[in-house]
């Protein structure tokens, strides 16, 4: 039970209640229970009652960190934001988003590019409909695999794009939203010539990890600026086709996960940094991923009505 | 508690009276406290609901206790049970409802009581109509909130 100051006075109330009752009358924490039980759509809306029921609804809302899921049909001028935790589809129409492919996802917004072009990147929020353009030099060659750190907004997102240019060399770009500079570093590639282009970036922790389609992982690490590589691909990595396989990190660690389909428990592989390979787990207690090919997000927290993993 | 203490007399605020099985009323975590103190009679005092309140809750937790036993075969029942419970209900018994919820203790309709207000408002008209507040933003900061969360707002 809440415990409302209210309560002492509620005889009265109830006594002078009327067909009228205004629901700001409400003890607060009772009304942050009604909050808990809305959607996000329905919350937002709440939020525009009153100032009231604003603070409550905000206040209910940070406690719900379920990732949604973004879909964005073709050749349509409309996208869906699917909510696992109610299984609840929200159609949002907007224009504006068809011809533009998703490359990476991170804090609520989206990296986005022209679909024929790899060029004319953008940072799109789907929430908010806000627009960060990314100034892109013109002469530049195709980026090879490009993710973001956290929210464009913030003064410490870096953008990062890895260029295989050679055998020698490879090339990492990083871009300030915030300031529009693009700097360039040029490295030692160490990666095999034959390692087949990118198959997944994850920013974990101020480093990039880059995993190539025959399991090399390259690290490029934001405070020294260096380029490492681990050339020992993850245990059965072969055997996996490229969609069952996702990686994802946890604050701080990084993971890769292998489907294998519904029925079949997936395989979880821990990167060991310290013995430099990958390490298999059986059970990863509490975790819960959410995995998808333009990004994946890892929580500690069961959403409802789903099986935990361990 | 004797086995000959079966039934209780639970009392409104504007003095009605209901004789209902203990089983029924301790569903309320507050009426169970009071009867583990023994610090009340046969007759219990409820000073925060009315007569009209209180006949509602005791429906509730007399379909509650005769179900709670059957096992799983009812819960569709129940469920059904409960939707048609808060269907009908006006915003102002609605609204006593969690407020008698909430002080007798009795989660499961706290519970429910709050869905069923989550569930009945959807756009902002609603909102202010169900809930009879008025709106205290200026239009500056209603413009600021929904430019925020525009996807919530076409339609």
């Amino acid at each position: 039970m809440v415990y409302t100051r209210s309560m002492m006075k509620q005889k009265k109330s109830a006594e002078a209640k009327t067909n009228n009752q205004t629901w700001l009358n409400l003890p607060f924490d009772l009304t942050l229970l009604i909050m808990q039980r809305m959607s996000l759509k329905d919350n937002i809306r709440a939020s525009v009652v009153c100032k009231t029921w604003h603070k409550a609804s905000v206040s209910v809302r940070v406690e719900d960190p379920t990732p949604w899921a973004m879909f964005i049909p073709i050749y349509k001028d409309q996208y869906q934001l699917y909510d696992p935790s109610r299984g609840k589809t929200h159609i949002v129409k907007f224009p504006k988003i068809g011809g533009l492919e998703i490359c990476y996802s991170r804090d609520g917004w989206l990296l986005m590019h022209e679909e024929r072009s790899f060029k004319d990147y953008l940072f799109f929020n789907p929430f908010t409909h806000e627009r960060i353009e990314v100034a892109w030099p013109r002469m530049w060659f195709i980026s090879d695999a490009i993710a973001f750190s956290c929210a464009p907004t913030s003064s410490s997102c870096v953008l990062v794009s890895v260029s295989d240019i050679s055998k020698t060399f490879i090339c990492i770009k990083t871009y300030r939203p915030t300031t529009k500079k693009w700097t360039t570093l040029t490295l030692p590639n160490q990666l095999p010539l034959t390692h087949k282009g990118f198959r997944h970036i994850v920013f974990s922790n101020g480093v990039f990890y880059c995993l190539t389609k025959i399991g090399c992982l390259g690290m490029f690490d934001l405070y020294t600026n260096s380029w490492n590589v681990l050339l020992e691909p993850p245990p059965k990595f072969f055997e996996i086709s490229d969609d069952q396989c996702f990686m994802t990190e946890y604050q701080g660690d990084v993971y890769l996960v292998y489907s294998h389909g519904p029925n079949r428990k997936p395989t979880f592989l821990k990167l060991d940094l310290t013995n430099r390979k990958w390490t298999v787990k059986r059970r990863l207690p509490g975790l819960t991923f959410y995995l998808g090919f333009q990004s994946a997000v890892t929580t500690n927290r069961d959403f409802v009505d789903t099986q935990r993993l361990n | 508690m004797s086995k000959s203490e079966k039934k209780i007399v639970l009392k409104s605020l504007d003095n009605e009276a209901f004789e209902v099985e203990k089983a029924v009323a301790l569903q309320s975590q507050t009426i169970w406290v009071m009867c583990e103190d023994k610090c009340v009679g046969n007759e219990i005092p409820l000073e925060n609901v009315t007569g009209q309140i209180l006949a509602k809750v005791i429906d509730y937790c007399k379909k509650h206790a005769v179900v709670d036993g059957d096992g799983d075969e009812s819960s569709e029942e129940l469920k059904n049970w409960d939707t048609e419970f808060t269907k009908n209900m006006d915003q102002s018994t609605l609204f006593n409802m969690i407020l008698a919820a909430n002080y007798l203790n009795i989660k499961s309709l706290l519970n429910l009581t709050c869905q069923a207000v989550a569930d009945k408002t959807k756009t902002i008209d609603e909102f202010h109509t169900f809930l009879n507040i008025e709106n205290n933003f200026t239009p500056e900061e209603e413009a600021q909130i929904c430019q925020e969360n525009l996807w919530a707002f076409d339609d």
